[in-house]
């Protein structure tokens, strides 16, 4: 099908970055700002995700999400801000896709925050390679609390209990 | 086919649904129809329509969707739109339609028809049912009540319009395969209600006899019974006799191939629409049914024309044949062994040296057809092992294991001398092999002995 190109790209990116600026009034007081070219950074990463995801965004807000989500992590700083955000983004539109889109934007977030600042103790490695997986897989074999990504490590754990 | 001629330009309506809008708006633009803006328009206009649907299909939950996924509801909401420009059926209002309405107001009218023909389609799918041949034939029968009712169940006509789930097995006279979505099953719908209405017009046993005198096995075949009577009908009426009349003899056919042999094409056409003529009239049929006679009427020309000249007009006009010419007894399979008692037997049948040993316990231990074949099939007998076994059964334990080969006709299965396929068996491939040695008069015997049981 072809993609019908209502406003040029250079246009739709500048009103992208400068709705992400938008929010370092708000991240500021955690010492956290973006410049704009990080700001451009970001915008070309989810391009980038939603490209090789084989995804299509039809409305905007989900960098802002994300940036006012984390900005009151304790494991984010002014020198890996920008960097981590890059790797959220991506990660996000994985597991959007890994978790077959039954989970919401919000709850996503929410709860990449919750292991991030949690379990993984700021560790994006951890995030992606051990809770979002496990949290992914519960989702696909259908567990209705597929958030605990725990489940299995205390089961296993109860068992290993009750053989001693 | 809808054309039309302004400007010198020519737009074609007759299109697929999903392509008919894009089509449309191309030809037009291309000829001057439409101008930038309009077209500009049009898509803007599409565009928000595709993110309003895709806001609706995530409950406004996410704000990205795969793009299969993407492309699956824009080519729902084309259909749907395609669905309403096809209903106009002349294109300048379609070229007004698309200049002054929003595009939204278009694509709620392509929903108020796509309703409207689940519906219809509800309500002819009822009436089939209700008023169904009573013919036996697994395809018919899966279709009515599980196929057409599971695309009900399972179509959605806001997010996947175009898409056409259930499964369809039963083949009509005349099947638009490359219609989609509600628009395909409308179609059927009309299309078999016709055919069975027509069909209704002639005694049912007589219909069953046309279909067992057709194959032996009709009730497991994709065969359309409405050609069948079709054809019948017309031999009838060019044999001199009633339409509603499906008997055809041996005697009107060698007249049949007699008379209309030598005639030019044209002749026989000719003599065809006299006959369709008289079928109408004998049936006094309404429009919609002497349409579908019509239409069925080239196909059943080209293959009485082949027959005629290759002398099989049997195979055009067939010859009835009643419920008694086919199972002459029915045959009650005795009690099956327990697992480990068979398996048992089968360990000892392996340990055994010779052949009349082996021979010996089955004769003692085997007491039904299924366990014979299951024994033949354990791996207890070797190479020309089989052979002896054969030899020792009776024609009708023989019958028994014919019986067992891979339906629907397992005659025609040994005929056809198709012994290397992955689904038969080496017992059964022995067998076949073990037939083919047989006096033919020893395995026509056989064979009909076989045709004529039926296992309970």
């Amino acid at each position: 099908m072809e993609p019908f190109m209502l406003l040029p790209p250079a246009i739709i990116n500048k009103m992208a970055v400068h709705e992400i600026l938008e929010c370092n009034e708000q991240t500021a007081r955690f010492g956290l700002q973006l410049s704009a070219s990080e700001a451009l950074e970001l915008v070309e990463t989810r391009a980038h995700s939603l490209r090789s995801f084989g995804r299509l965004e039809f409305a905007g807000g989900m960098i802002n999400k994300l940036i006012l989500r984390f900005c009151d992590s304790p494991f984010l700083s002014c020198h890996n801000y920008a960097s981590a955000l890059n790797d959220l983004i991506e990660t996000f539109y994985y597991f959007k896709n890994e978790t077959l889109d039954e989970i919401s934007d919000d709850e996503l977030i929410g709860l990449m925050k919750v292991y991030f600042d949690g379990n993984c103790q700021g560790s994006l490695e951890l995030l992606q390679n051990r809770e979002l997986e496990t949290l992914a897989r519960n989702i696909r074999y259908g567990l209705t609390d597929y958030w605990n990504v725990y489940l299995d490590k205390d089961d296993q754990e109860d068992e290993e209990a009750d053989a001693w | 086919m809808v054309n039309i001629r302004r400007k010198n330009a020519e737009l074609n309506t007759h299109l697929d649904e999903t392509t008919v809008l894009q089509s449309f708006l191309e030809q037009a633009y291309q000829h001057g129809l439409l101008t930038d803006v309009e077209v500009q328009n049009i898509q803007i206009q599409i565009i928000a329509l595709l993110t309003k649907q895709l806001k609706r299909f995530t409950h406004g939950d996410s704000c990205s969707v795969k793009s299969e996924t993407a492309q699956s509801i824009m080519l729902s909401i084309l259909y749907t739109i395609g669905i309403y420009l096809k209903s106009l059926s002349d294109p300048d209002l379609c070229l007004n339609c698309l200049r002054q309405n929003q595009i939204n107001n278009l694509f709620q009218e392509g929903r108020n028809i796509i309703d409207l023909q689940i519906s219809e389609a509800k309500i002819l799918l009822s009436a089939i049912v209700h008023d169904r041949l009573t013919f036996d034939n697994q395809a018919y029968s899966d279709t009515l009540e599980n196929g057409i009712p599971a695309f009900f169940t399972a179509y959605d006509p806001e997010f996947a319009a175009h898409e056409t789930p259930g499964s369809i097995d039963y083949p009509l006279s005349n099947d638009q395969m490359d219609l989609t979505g509600i628009v395909y099953i409308h179609h059927y719908l009309q299309q078999l209600y016709r055919e069975d209405t027509f069909c209704l017009n002639f005694p049912g046993d007589d219909i069953h006899c046309l279909l067992r005198g057709y194959h032996n096995h009709s009730e497991d075949l994709l065969l359309n019974v409405f050609d069948l009577v079709f054809a019948q009908s017309i031999g009838s009426v060019l044999a001199g006799k009633p339409a509603r009349q499906l008997n055809i003899s041996h005697q009107d056919r060698e007249y049949l191939q007699q008379r209309l042999t030598n005639l030019p094409d044209q002749e026989l056409d000719l003599r065809l629409q006299h006959a369709l003529t008289q079928v109408s009239d004998d049936l006094r049929l309404d429009d919609s049914s002497l349409a579908l006679l019509k239409e069925s009427m080239t196909s059943l020309a080209a293959r009485l024309k082949n027959a005629l000249n290759n002398g099989r007009l049997e195979e055009v006009f067939i010859a009835l044949k009643s419920q008694s010419e086919r199972s002459s007894f029915v045959f009650e399979d005795g009690p099956k062994l327990a697992d480990d008692v068979f398996r048992d037997i089968t360990e000892e049948i392996r340990q055994c040296r010779y052949i009349e040993d082996k021979l010996t316990i089955i004769r003692r231990e085997i007491r039904s057809a299924a366990d014979l074949a299951d024994i033949l099939e354990a791996s207890c007998l070797f190479e020309d092992e089989y052979d002896s076994v054969y030899h020792s059964l009776t024609s009708l334990e023989l019958a028994l294991l014919i019986k067992s080969f891979p339906a629907p006709d397992p005659s025609l299965f040994i005929r056809s001398g198709h012994a290397a396929t992955e689904e038969i068996k080496e017992w059964q491939v022995r067998l076949i092999s073990f037939l083919d040695r047989l006096v033919p008069s020893e395995l026509s015997t056989l064979l009909h002995l076989a045709e004529g049981i039926t296992l309970i």
